[in-house]
């Protein structure tokens, strides 16, 4: 076991790993304050409530992009003592693991509960409402909405051990052909739905809740539970066969 | 150190001691630089050195005591005139004489550059 | 010690950089020589697991190398010819990485640092290619690992710094590590190295000590054009070759000319040296 996973190495190699990203994150803290500042200052020029910026859309967006933040590319000559480094590799795994699942989420929530919090305190009562709907937001996640969110960071986690380099391209190309394959098998599963309509319209809002509707009715997707590939898919494969996915190919990587 | 071509390096490092000793820059019964000490200064593998103190441990020309490192042997100097006459007699002399030849210089002329030089 | 066995490794399928190449290493300075491309330098990412064998075995201690087991990681110290350089401080980068071996001794890094003449709180950013050269050099030398293997370490080094590593590589080395060098620049790590690889084409032609090549070889200048010579180049004394030591005489390596005697009589050479 000594080999595989050793808590005081995991420890050391965890306190590298943070110390090298551990700047970005004061950028983004700042930046994101920056924003804040900015919306209550609109609040108190234009007496009105706050700018609407979607500090909530910016955390989830955070949390996604996680493993591009904490990654800085494998190369044959930048990544040399990072693969030499005496660790096993599924420490190196975990640290990043780490810093993508647990660490940018906690960020994003300290983060997001600080914003609401302030925007409650502000004095006058205008930015009030917009601290609220952060606290509702938290409130209302769903074990559904987590786990697509988690999904969605697992693919952007795989990308950085496959593509190595332009990661946010290739992933985000390789999700479209992914969601096209899958609309596709959707489409083929419920052919009878399409039998009679004629004009379809079928998008997704913000929470991957896929709707499909047409002149007479609309259905969401989440609802349609009894499609286990569906169910299957975003809760299970992705994201823990993608993290067991990620871990194997780091293992493979030549350099 | 700058090495010379023609002899092995292990052979020149040993040249090298000699001189020391001779030149009483190390004295007898007295400790020598390490092996690594001396591989550092020279630049080169402490195992070249390690066979040239092999060479002079065997000639009895240097002793080692236990923990503390090598030593100048105490009659090291009548040791090294010994091998170093012979050398000049097997070695030099024979080219010296070669180079005579080949320019045609007496040994008359020999004799009296050394007379020149030493009074 | 490194065994390698029966190793086959290629970028490209109908190229070979090594095939069913085996040999071992166990301590000793050495040199690992060949021409541009001929695979040292991959032969150097192999022994650390960054490459892993196509066929065959690369193993140290016992283990195999491309497993990248962290007892394994920690006995070996790998510096590439090209790095990217962190640009941290040079503490924080040895507060960072240096814990991960266990017999790191700062002590030794200063001293080394101070042998090159550098100091140690800078900022690598701010230092040149050849003075971060320095300062990963003495890192390395003194997380006193038993396998330490350096890709062209003088390149980049100007002349006083050359003389100062051949001086922090004779300090280093003790009876219980392997420092393999690989080097075009020969002359200048000329007497530090002993044993000699010399790779070639996919194979290895030599992989011997001073002492025994010394003793099958001579390396010799004369007048006249020598017969049955190796290689032979002329010069302005006559001729220097390489030939065969018949007599026993104990002459000086040349190792740039032995390297030209093993291109040009590859099969004599492997015999000669039983590999």
């Amino acid at each position: 076991m000594n080999n595989i996973f050793d808590i005081d190495r995991f420890g050391k190699l965890f306190v590298r790993e943070f110390g090298t990203y551990s700047p970005k994150l004061v950028g983004i803290g700042s930046v994101g304050f920056g924003i804040f500042a900015l919306t209550v200052i609109y609040s108190y020029v234009f007496e009105s409530a706050p700018f609407n910026f979607s500090f909530v859309t910016f955390g989830i967006v955070l949390i996604i992009l996680a493993p591009l933040i904490f990654h800085k590319g494998i190369d044959r000559i930048g990544s040399i003592f990072d693969f030499t480094l005496p660790a096993s590799s599924f420490e190196k795994f975990a640290a990043k693991w780490c810093l993508s699942v647990i660490l940018m989420p906690v960020f994003v929530i300290v983060f997001l509960l600080l914003i609401a919090g302030l925007y409650k305190v502000m004095p006058g009562g205008l930015c009030f409402d917009a601290g609220n709907q952060i606290i509702h937001f938290l409130k209302n996640l769903s074990f559904e909405k987590v786990s697509f969110i988690s999904a969605f960071q697992s693919f952007f986690l795989v990308g950085i051990f496959y593509f190595r380099k332009h990661v946010f391209w290739k992933v985000s190309l390789s999700l479209i052909v992914y969601f096209l394959l899958f609309a596709l098998v959707f489409i083929l599963f419920h052919r009878n739905i399409f039998a009679g309509s004629r004009e379809i319209s079928f998008a997704t809002n913000f929470f991957g809740e896929t709707v499909f509707s047409d002149a007479n009715s609309s259905q969401s997707l989440f609802g349609l539970h009894s499609n286990i590939f569906v169910y299957i898919s975003l809760n299970m494969v992705a994201p823990f066969g993608l993290w067991v996915v990620s871990f194997l190919k780091l293992r493979e990587i030549e350099i | 150190m700058e090495f010379k071509e023609n002899k092995p390096i292990y052979l020149q490092i040993i040249d090298f001691c000699f001189q020391k000793i001779l030149k009483k820059d190390w004295m007898e019964e007295e400790r020598i630089p390490s092996v690594r000490e001396l591989a550092v200064s020279l630049e080169v593998n402490p195992n070249t050195v390690m066979r040239s103190f092999e060479y002079m441990q065997a000639e009895g020309v240097i002793y080692t005591k236990r923990g503390m490192g090598y030593f100048v042997e105490k009659n090291a100097f009548d040791i090294i005139l010994k091998l170093q006459r012979k050398d000049f007699f097997e070695e030099v002399l024979p080219e010296t004489f070669k180079a005579m030849d080949l320019l045609q210089v007496s040994i008359e002329e020999v004799v009296e550059n050394y007379r020149e030089r030493n009074s | 010690m490194i065994e390698i066995n029966n190793l086959s490794f290629y970028y490209k399928k109908g190229k070979p950089v090594f095939e069913q190449v085996s040999f071992e290493m166990a301590t000793g300075i050495y040199g690992l020589l060949g021409e541009n491309g001929v695979g040292k330098s991959t032969l150097l990412r192999i022994i650390s697991g960054l490459r892993f064998p196509h066929l065959g075995e690369c193993k140290i201690d016992g283990t195999d190398t491309f497993r990248r087991a962290p007892d394994t990681l920690s006995k070996v110290f790998y510096l590439p010819e090209e790095f990217e350089s962190p640009t941290i401080k040079i503490n924080r980068f040895i507060k960072d990485n240096a814990k991960f071996y266990p017999n790191f001794s700062r002590e030794q890094f200063e001293a080394y640092m101070s042998d090159f003449e550098m100091e140690t709180d800078r900022k690598f950013s701010e230092l040149s290619y050849g003075q971060k050269k320095k300062v990963l050099i003495s890192y390395g030398m003194s997380l006193n690992t038993p396998y330490v293997l350096l890709d062209e370490p003088t390149n980049g080094l100007d002349i006083p710094s050359k003389a100062q590593f051949r001086k922090v590589i004779a300090s280093a080395y003790d009876e219980d590590r392997c420092i393999i060098i690989s080097t075009h620049q020969v002359r200048d790590l000329e007497s530090l190295i002993d044993p000699i690889i010399i790779l070639d084409r996919n194979q290895v032609l030599l992989n011997n000590s001073v002492e025994e090549i010394t003793r099958k070889l001579i390396f010799k200048q004369t007048q006249t054009k020598p017969e049955n010579a190796f290689y032979t180049e002329s010069n302005l004394m006559g001729y220097s070759y390489v030939g065969l030591n018949a007599t026993g005489e104990e002459t000086t390596l040349n190792i740039e000319m032995l390297f030209n005697a093993a291109v040009a009589n590859r099969t004599t050479f492997k015999e000669l040296f039983n590999i």
